[in-house]
């Protein structure tokens, strides 16, 4: 991800009010993620297990604050049980940002089978997801997301690809 | 030792702000009998009850937060006690009632059972204060001076199975408990929570 895709996330997150942010590290959120660790305007909550981070944005937004979790993308796949036994039996909201690794074009043999587990099990999960992949949309769809999944009660997820990954 | 008199025990020091987070299973029935209240947050599945308490911690760092784990529902997720001490809440009391048993799904043993020591495991990720009760008088002690402290602790009380009668269950949704809880912080803290709109950004003026 490119200094002006990680920005645009930056400024997205403080648009929409978004205060917290626990995160496993990931090659395609490199950038943003170090800067988030450096900004104190977020709580940082590196997570050894991205299940755990769900937990932590759960009780997180029950104090008050605005979550959101940035894991890879195969980060999803560990996350599955408290997303489920939690965030969809209790309607708890979260903001995910997932790099889109095996989407096409990602052309890297051990990314492929993302492309056949990340949108099916978000859909299983109940989890909307928009696909985004200009840079000029991300900053709009933090915010979309942010107030969607407050006002329904569910997880919202933002798949980064395209032009935002590269 | 049994749960029901440690947690007894508890209720007697906790205040009534303190908020309380309970594992799944008999915890939650048996903590509501002797404290129910709005500040108690109950029922969470396997491995997210220290992570629930910890996001709690940090979202509220002037409000005494409490765990009520037990062993297996810790081993699944056991590296949240590495990650608590990333920020180390001084405002967070981690208690796990180990029964070296999964006693909800019918008994079988925990790796507690085999030896694993939680408390040590406690201490090498960074949690000093770390201690171990395996009678309620050392739980008495133990618990009321963990709750007097100004930094994080983590206290293992070795338990019996075994749990109170079925008609002392309380019926719970939990769901439902998570907006009574949230109402209980929007109340207590003059914060929003919940954020719910009652109008689209599609259609605000």
């Amino acid at each position: 991800m490119n200094v002006e895709a990680s920005d645009a996330i930056i400024r997205g997150l403080k648009a929409a009010n978004v205060d917290l942010v626990a995160m496993l590290p990931d090659h395609g959120f490199d950038r943003v993620q170090k800067t988030i660790a450096a900004d104190p305007s977020f709580t940082f909550v590196p997570v050894s297990n991205e299940g755990i981070g769900v937990g932590i944005c759960a009780g997180a937004f029950l104090g008050g604050k605005i979550p959101a979790i940035m894991i890879p993308t195969s980060g999803l796949l560990v996350a599955t049980w408290p997303l489920a036994s939690l965030n969809n039996l209790w309607n708890m909201p979260l903001l995910l940002l997932i790099p889109y690794r095996g989407d096409v074009g990602d052309a890297q043999p051990v990314m492929r089978t993302y492309k056949f587990t990340t949108e099916p099990i978000l859909r299983d999960l109940h989890i909307p997801y928009v696909i985004v992949s200009e840079i000029s949309k991300i900053e709009g769809a933090i915010k979309d997301a942010v107030a969607s999944t407050f006002a329904w009660q569910n997880p919202i997820c933002l798949l980064f690809t395209g032009e935002t990954l590269r | 030792m049994k749960r029901f008199d440690c947690l007894k025990a508890l209720a007697s020091f906790t205040a009534e702000d303190d908020l309380v987070v309970t594992n799944l299973g008999n915890t939650p029935h048996e903590w509501h009998a002797v404290r129910p209240s709005r500040a108690n947050l109950y029922g969470f599945n396997l491995g997210q009850c220290t992570p629930v308490a910890y996001g709690l911690a940090l979202a509220l760092p002037n409000r005494r937060v409490i765990a009520l784990d037990g062993d297996g529902n810790l081993l699944l997720h056991l590296a949240s006690l590495a990650d608590v001490c990333f920020h180390k809440p001084a405002n967070l009391r981690i208690i796990v009632f180990d029964n070296e048993a999964y006693e909800s799904p019918g008994g079988m043993p925990t790796a507690t059972a085999h030896g694993v020591d939680l408390v040590q495991i406690a201490k090498g990720c960074g949690i000093q204060r770390s201690f171990l009760a395996s009678t309620i008088e050392e739980f008495t002690e133990k618990v009321k001076a963990a709750l007097e402290e100004k930094e994080l602790c983590f206290l293992v009380a070795k338990i019996e199975t075994g749990t109170i009668g079925r008609t002392e269950y309380a019926s719970m949704d939990y769901k439902f408990n998570k907006y009574i809880f949230a109402s209980y912080i929007e109340e207590t803290e003059k914060r929003p929570v919940l954020r719910l709109r009652s109008r689209s950004p599609f259609t605000e003026k």
